[in-house]
């Protein structure tokens, strides 16, 4: 914790082509931050291919709590050439950009940013007898120039090629070791990057991705189907990694109507069952989403959002599925549409998405996005008793009943009727995509259809009772509303505390939960306020329609950002202070 | 009443059977039926799962757990149930729109896969809930009133595709011949791995062309001595029809192999249901992240 001292607050990047060790050397230095206790949050800003290209990771640190991105960085690490110029304009002043060469070629001194040259292959070469250990090197004089301790690095290389052998190790230590005394004391004193080492409790680190499979172990999840998409894949690669241990079956899909289709048949056995995917992956499962709606299954989708239309930027950051998510399919029928805010949220969100989804027997839709899937961010404590879970099928809706007496779609007050596996004895487990009376069988009787979409909408008063969580932040009305959904969250918050903090009245209103929507409690925060300014990451301002629809308000503004890139503080504490009045 | 299982629903006994009297669908379910009867499968330990179309009524007229779903799907509604219940006998039917056409590449892959399903296919040649399109089998130069000029491809050839793609069940029966019919899809449900069996049958109402009598006098059960185990000789017999002559339509069982039923690849699936995660495994997941 920082006292009378300035809050730290600085940002490490990590640029190169693809292929060149970028996400190794950026997981490394992010683990090094999170291991000494310090906040951190990371943002890989990838191409959509394998070898190439300009890639890089953000990892901004501080030793407050942090959930953006921070426009400049302050410390550089250059695995290619072009990597040195394009990335100057954003270093702070005298920021440091640490590159391949002699330390005679750096081009030293010149106005902004200061490029230190560090040989990496040569003392790859010399000492660990490849030009594979360059990164090791590069690693060593990055953890130098942070300002931490080279043993934190020498910990973190252990763990990660014990597996290669002793020889492997020792020759990563020893290219680390002399990358770190390869920077200057100088340079080290001057690099304007100190994150000293704190010694403070390591924090848990984990993505968005990760967080969504964690999620769902806790809510009990037994069938994963789902089909490769960025950037949504993460999901399913934490599961299948825990599949055997946690009893989930993790079935790749040939393709994304399988997958749907496969956990709606997984739900309709009894399994609480999931698929993840983006966009365009969606957009084909959308008929059996339908199917979950008219025959009441249980199931849980997550939509990792990106860019399109079509494919656009698979690898990219967007927020544009929203009113898709809450309109897709045929006909009406009732759904859960959670926008979670940062990784926690979308734990909680997605254990939640599978508790609710099952009470209700209708589909839950989780969005997430790409800045919050790939994203590492800190948590200090984070576990699964917040998460909770019940057994679906725990009540015995047919106890005692005679035998084919039990009437799965019973016309019932609430709206939500009872349900059993098949294998129930004496009864029958039916579900069906047609209309149907209350025992599952179709028909096409007019008076039978009107009391059925009936039955089916009328679960929506139940849903809403429960549902639709809103966050305002500072807790107390302004003059200027600032409302968003998912991950632009922690930009918005961290812009609106900024500009507080020069007396512009401004406040946050985040809607992680998004349908039902909570009318009462979002037009009781609109009344309150004068200014409504709606900020998210699509081109036509979809949540602003949705509060309109909702509420009739317009918003006064709106900033949108649909660039594929996500928001920092600084660009929305200028955005948001232009419109706020 | 034409066509009436023994074992009927209960509340099914006011269930209207909707097929055109004459319908190739009712041998199927007769066959059917007379099969549940003699593998003593209790209501309890199967489900039916179909799709759209006529033969997608058909687990409304038995006794059964059904999911009735979407055109082309159930056999991923199919397997979906094999992997959350793997204790329960799944039956995939469906027509020759929902297998070949919507639902292709469920099927390439369930051939592939080896999954503990029977899949049942009722073959007619066309698409007779919507009234007459041609369908994947139906004979090159159908006429309809989608295709006036005659459609203009060959007629699909699925068990020579299912032999391609590594399906260890391969069988052609005919709704008009249920003995041999009930024989069949015996020994399609007691399979291990994916049963597929592929049933011509006439719609009376939409295809002028394939009718009783035309498959009467061309289907031949597979002589005596024809070997299971052989591919090459599966694959001439697949190849007999849809092929060069329409003289012979061979029906039995074409081959059967023996290989890992794809739910014990899955390590979460030991007997019975699996088992959940407790709170203090948790705990220590989230601790991982450390």
């Amino acid at each position: 914790m920082s006292s009378i001292a300035e809050v730290i607050d600085v940002t490490v990047t990590v640029a190169g082509e693809a292929g060149q060790g970028i996400r190794l050397a950026g997981e490394t230095l992010t683990r090094l931050f999170a291991r000494d206790g310090y906040h951190l949050f990371a943002y890989p800003d990838v191409m959509s291919r394998i070898r190439g290209g300009h890639n890089l990771t953000r990892i901004r640190v501080s030793d407050e709590p942090i959930a953006c991105i921070a426009a400049r960085s302050n410390l550089l690490l250059a695995l290619d050439e072009s990597s040195v110029e394009a990335h100057r304009a954003e270093m702070v002043p005298g920021g440091v950009i640490l590159a391949e060469g002699e330390p005679a070629d750096g081009a030293a001194g010149q106005a902004g940013a200061r490029v230190a040259r560090v040989p990496f292959m040569r003392l790859a070469e010399e000492l660990g007898g490849a030009k594979l250990y360059s990164s090791a090197v590069a690693l060593g004089a990055m953890t130098a120039l942070a300002g931490q301790p080279l043993k934190s690095l020498e910990v973190l290389l252990r763990q990660a090629f014990e597996r290669k052998g002793r020889e492997v190790v020792r020759a990563n230590l020893k290219c680390a070791r002399a990358g770190f005394k390869a920077v200057g004391r100088e340079l080290r004193q001057e690099c304007p990057c100190r994150v000293p080492g704190l010694g403070g409790r390591p924090k848990l680190l984990l993505n968005g991705s990760e967080a969504v499979g964690y999620g769902a172990l806790c809510a009990g999840v037994r069938l994963y189907a789902g089909y490769p998409m960025s950037p949504a894949t993460g999901v399913m690669e934490y599961l299948a990694a825990r599949q055997a241990e946690f009893g989930l079956v993790m079935e790749q899909a040939e393709d994304e109507i399988a997958a749907i289709n496969v956990a709606l048949g997984a739900s309709w056995a009894g399994a609480r069952a999931m698929t993840a995917t983006s966009g365009g992956g969606f957009a084909l499962m959308v008929e059996g989403l339908g199917l979950a709606g008219m025959a009441e299954l249980p199931v849980v989708v997550v939509i990792a959002q990106r860019p399109g239309p079509a494919t656009g930027f698979p690898t990219r950051q967007e927020q544009a599925e929203l009113l898709y998510a809450l309109s897709a399919s045929q006909d009406e029928f009732p759904r859960f549409v959670f926008a979670p805010g940062d990784n926690e949220q979308a734990a909680y969100a997605t254990c939640r998405a599978f508790e609710l989804a099952a009470r209700y027997q209708v589909p839950a839709i989780v969005l997430t996005d790409q800045q919050l899937a790939d994203s590492f961010r800190t948590v200090d404590d984070f576990g699964p008793d917040r998460l909770a879970r019940s057994d679906d099928f725990a009540d015995d809706p047919a106890a005692g009943m005679a035998r084919h007496a039990f009437r799965r779609y019973a016309l019932t007050a609430s709206g939500v009727s009872p349900r059993v596996r098949p294998g129930y004895p004496g009864q029958r487990a039916r579900a069906i995509g047609s209309e149907h009376d209350e025992d599952g069988f179709s028909t096409e009787n007019a008076g039978n259809r009107r009391r059925m979409q009936a039955k089916r909408l009328r679960k929506a008063a139940g849903m809403a009772e429960e549902f639709g969580e809103v966050a305002d932040w500072p807790g107390e009305p302004a003059k200027t509303l600032v409302a968003c959904f998912g991950s632009t969250q922690g930009a918005v918050r961290e812009a609106a505390a900024a500009l507080r903090q020069d007396r512009v009245p401004v406040g946050m209103l985040h809607l992680p939960e998004l349908w039902p929507f909570p009318f009462a409690r979002v037009e009781a925060r609109l009344a309150a306020c004068r200014r409504l300014v709606t900020v998210e990451q699509n081109s036509t301002g979809q949540l602003g329609r949705l509060i309109r629809r909702a509420t009739r308000r317009r918003p006064d503004a709106e900033i949108l950002k649909y660039d594929g890139r996500p928001f920092s503080g600084a660009e929305l504490v200028e955005r948001i202070g232009e419109v706020a009045g | 009443m034409s066509g009436r299982p023994d074992r009927e629903s209960a509340p099914a006994d006011r269930v209207e059977r909707t097929w055109c009297p004459g319908c190739g669908n009712f041998g199927i379910l007769t066959a059917l039926a007379a099969a549940l009867r003699e593998l003593e499968l209790e209501p309890e330990r199967f489900a039916l799962v179909s799709g759209i179309g006529q033969a997608g009524k058909l687990p409304h007229y038995l006794d059964c757990n059904f999911l009735h779903g979407l055109h082309g799907r159930a056999l991923a509604h199919a397997h979906g149930a094999r992997l959350a219940d793997p204790g329960l006998t799944v039956i995939a039917v469906g027509g020759d729109g929902d297998m070949y056409g919507e639902g292709g590449n469920h099927l390439l892959h369930a051939f592939r896969r080896n999954p503990d399903i029977t899949c049942i296919v009722h073959n007619n040649g066309v698409y007779g809930l919507t009234k007459g399109q041609p369908a994947p089998t139906g004979a090159q130069g159908f006429v309809s009133r989608l295709t006036p000029h005659g459609t203009s491809a060959p007629a699909l050839n699925p068990l020579a595709a299912a032999l391609g793609a590594g399906a260890t069940f391969v069988a052609r029966g005919f709704a008009g011949a249920t003995e041999q019919l009930t024989v069949l899809i015996v020994a399609a449900v007691r399979h291990r791995g994916f049963g597929f069996l592929d049933v011509l049958q006439p719609c009376v109402s939409f295809n002028r062309v394939n009718t009783w009598d035309w498959y009467r006098e061309r289907v031949r059960p597979v002589e005596p001595g024809h070997d299971p185990a052989d591919l090459d000789a599966a694959f001439r017999l697949a190849l007999e029809w849809p092929g060069a002559s329409d003289e012979r339509i061979p029906t039995g069982i074409f081959y059967r192999a023996e290989r890992p039923v794809y739910e014990t690849g899955f390590p979460a699936l030991g007997h019975g249901r699996p088992a959940g995660a407790d709170r203090e495994k948790l705990r220590r997941l989230a601790e991982e992240f450390r």
